[in-house]
């Protein structure tokens, strides 16, 4: 009867511990997830916040500035574009990815502020070998 | 040659059939004879795997194209090194790569337990067929290396530039003898459970096993955190990405189940702690294969899932049902954990180490699995919570390491404990004090840095009574004789020296995590800028041409406290056979800190470059500390001297003395 007493405790410390932090981290860890068309229909109340917006790279709209270190570019989903500004070190796997996952807050003029970049892990891309 | 490849699967296929039918009717009827066949077709399976490897690694090397696999992950200018690390760089390769592992942990386990000619033999020997089978219907029937194209290209793609480092020759192999090793523990789990020999002693029998799976994981697991700070030009090792977790996660289950084989009352018969620890590190290991595989995780939207990650899936939960069945019918014959009568004892303190493993390991999972309902939730976890929850859990631990090995088996004495916490108190409160006077003022890092004395010192502190009490019991030098008793607990100090490594990686993750200084700068020709006490003076600019390749590279002259100490260059490869540019970055490394310089972007006319500049103080203890775990582990795993060891599988001669601070048991 005791070992059993003393695997409910342990297995109860465990899921207490997990809860907490999940709802603790819930309130201070979490970003809004949207799509462009998502993100634009809650204008004006997503304006401050923090949001996280996947969805395809526009590639004639890549330009990067050197003297501020910033990368520009325009996120497409379906008909929707967003147009992006990131300060911060470009993946070098960004060249070549079609995805691209950003985060920051999107402001009243219309650009996305991103202060985190992330593109797909480089095994992922496997090239088929074509004729 | 990839034919003979295809056969030579085939015909292992075949034979692992024949050792999983001819074991499990030979253990049916008592057969002895027909188990043996069985197990002898295991080394047959692995001497046909071990063909198909050397197939495959043949048409790499030859550069034969028209298989598939050899041209989406070679090409002519490929490095030799590189080409033979192909053989793991795509799917079907790995898979393969895994196979033919397990098909040579299977030879060693029924070579391990020929001597003992142990039903359990028989019966881990099905267990591990049948695993082996399922890899070898997927390399087979999902993802053949040796399939060929109905035409020739005149080159291959070639491996992605980002895997052309010398960590990635190393990492991935080793983090595979991992989670292949994890199998024979669970292997033998499932035998015992099998076969109902509930009272046999099963520590001895699964602790090696474990420790190997377990060292080669975490020197994996680092090696991959290396090449991440080496290649990705970003300054950071760990980025909670769902495939990091996927080995950091059976490594954690792991470390539980190493300590829970530490409570070993009751002659180390199988509890039902062990049982639930294997199955789920066994479990967590193929969960990892799934994650990196399927793209079902890390996928934003367009990603299609492969169908690999299904069977993985179907394969994991038919783990988990079987596990969980045969513990349920066979629970009249587990016995208890330690019971002990006091609260502070070393029983108490390896639970509450287990407890807060799994919790760690619980949060890591929930938040690697969080992604699963971020679309319909419209939320997404960021790293924060995995940096909260992993510093909230693992903190208390890494303290627990400290108090532990001072606690007594049979426990009660909580004075005599907190007499001898006396010094590593004083280390803690010295280091914290000086921190406090040399500047730092946030909380976090003093307290870190504290704990991580305060373990140190009490370490060190197992080292010197080991050291003092060795002399009364040898005629020779005290040192000599602390050698010798070094010797007959080889596990016991290699647990602590692998606590010592666990601390430096501490160090280095706090100091590089809370004090790191990061800049993005721009730079005219011989201008100079300082970031974080190092003055960077640019001095030139080239651009030329490589072989396949050419390679941008800026030369920094670097300063501190006006003298010269280093010449950075860090450089951008344009590879001709990728679009992708891949940072070369430069690191000045110091045991205080590393200068890291990338690369960012430059303007043809005016040669003014971009430059990414870090400061990340104490991050080379991360690579030292993994140095010292392999160290520590190899030294607890590294089996007796022969004469020491002749009862080899049946009683370890290391568990005699292991863990028993005060030698209770006597020594051989």
């Amino acid at each position: 009867m005791k070992r059993k007493y003393r695997f409910l405790a342990g297995g109860g410390v465990i899921v207490a511990v997990v809860g907490l932090l999940l709802l603790t981290s819930m309130r201070s860890s979490t970003v809004y997830y949207l799509t462009v068309g998502e993100l634009k229909s809650q204008v004006p109340e997503i304006y401050g916040e923090r949001v996280r917006v996947a969805g395809h790279i526009d590639r004639d709209s890549v330009d990067w500035v050197l003297g501020s270190s910033t990368l520009s570019f325009d996120v497409v989903e379906g008909k929707e574009t967003l147009p992006v500004f990131y300060e911060g070190i470009v993946p070098d796997a960004f060249a070549q990815s079609e995805t691209v996952v950003v985060e920051g807050e999107y402001s009243p003029d219309g650009v996305f502020q991103a202060d985190t970049l992330v593109v797909q892990c480089p095994s992922k891309y496997e090239a088929r070998v074509t004729e | 040659m990839s034919d003979l490849g295809f056969l030579a699967l085939s015909l292992a296929l075949g034979t692992t059939t024949y050792s999983i039918v001819s074991l499990a009717l030979g253990i049916r009827k008592g057969d002895e004879g027909l188990a043996a066949a069985g197990k002898r077709a295991i080394y047959a399976s692995a001497v046909f795997l071990t063909l198909a490897v050397v197939a495959l690694i043949y048409v790499l090397l030859a550069r034969d194209f028209q298989v598939e696999y050899v041209a989406s992950h070679t090409s002519r200018d490929l490095a030799l090194p590189y080409t033979l690390s192909a053989l793991w760089a795509g799917q079907e390769g790995s898979l393969l790569f895994w196979a033919w592992l397990l098909s040579v942990y299977a030879t060693a386990l029924v070579l391990s337990g020929r001597r003992a000619g142990h039903i359990l033999t028989s019966y881990s020997s099905l267990v591990v067929s049948c695993v082996l089978a399922f890899f070898l219907l997927l390399v087979i029937f999902v993802n053949n290396p040796f399939q060929r194209l109905d035409f020739v290209p005149s080159d291959g793609l070639g491996m992605n530039p980002l895997l052309q480092n010398p960590a990635m020759i190393w990492h991935p192999p080793i983090v595979y003898l991992g989670y292949v090793g994890f199998t024979v523990p669970f292997a033998l789990t499932l035998a015992v459970l099998l076969s109902g020999k509930m009272e046999d002693p099963y520590v001895p029998l699964v602790r090696r096993w474990t420790l190997l799976s377990w060292l080669c994981l975490g020197v994996g697991t680092v090696l991959g955190a290396q090449w991440a700070y080496v290649e990705l030009g970003w300054g950071g090792y760990w980025g909670w990405d769902p495939v990091e977790n996927a080995s950091l996660l059976p490594w954690l289950t792991g470390t539980a189940l190493i300590h829970s084989l530490m409570m070993r009352r009751g002659r180390g018969a199988i509890k039902l702690s062990h049982i639930v620890l294997v199955v789920g590190t066994f479990a967590l290991c193929i969960f990892g294969t799934f994650v990196t595989r399927s793209g079902m995780i890390s996928s934003v939207h367009a990603f299609a899932v492969s169908r690999i990650g299904l069977y993985f899936l179907a394969f994991l939960l038919s783990v988990v049902v079987a596990s969980v069945l045969l513990t349920f019918t066979r629970r009249s014959g587990l016995r208890g954990d330690d019971e002990s009568e006091s609260l502070v004892s070393r029983p108490t303190a390896l639970w509450v180490t287990i407890v807060l493993l799994l919790a760690a390991t619980a949060a890591i999972l929930l938040g690697t699995l969080f992604p699963l309902v971020s679309d319909t939730l419209n939320v997404a976890l960021t790293t924060d919570y995995f940096n909260t929850s992993s510093a909230l859990i693992l903190g208390p631990l890494i303290l627990l390491m400290g108090i532990c090995p001072f606690t007594t088996w049979k426990g009660g004495d909580s004075r005599g404990l907190s007499r001898r916490l006396i010094a590593p108190l004083i280390g803690a409160l010295v280091t914290g004090a000086a921190l406090l006077l040399l500047g730092l003022r946030d909380a976090f890092g003093v307290v870190a840095f504290s704990v991580c004395a305060f373990v140190i010192v009490g370490t060190l502190l197992q080292f010197y009574s080991g050291f003092r009490g060795s002399r009364r019991g040898s005629e020779g030098n005290r040192l000599s004789g602390f050698v010798s008793s070094l010797r007959k607990q080889r596990s016991r100090y290699g647990g602590y020296v692998v606590h010592l490594g666990i601390v430096m990686i501490t160090i280095g993750v706090v100091g590089s995590s809370a004090y790191k200084i990061e800049e993005s700068i721009t730079l005219d020709p011989s201008a100079m800028r300082t970031v974080g006490g190092y003055t960077l003076r640019y001095e030139e600019f080239s651009y030329l041409p490589a072989v396949g390749k050419d390679v941008a590279t800026a030369t920094l002259a670097v300063y501190e406290g006006g003298e010269q100490v280093a010449v950075l260059r860090p450089e951008k490869h344009f590879h001709h056979s990728s679009q992708q540019p891949v940072s070369e970055v430069a690191i000045r490394s110091t045991l205080k800190e590393d200068l890291y310089v990338a690369l960012t972007g430059w303007e043809d006319a005016s040669q003014r470059i971009a430059l990414e500049v870090i400061v990340s103080p104490l991050v080379v203890w991360i690579w030292i500390g993994g140095g010292v775990l392999l160290v520590g582990a190899v030294l607890a795993f590294w089996p007796a001297r022969r004469a020491e060891g002749a009862e080899d599988l049946a009683v370890d001669p290391s568990r005699a003395s292991e863990g028993r601070p005060t030698g209770e048991e006597g020594q051989r």
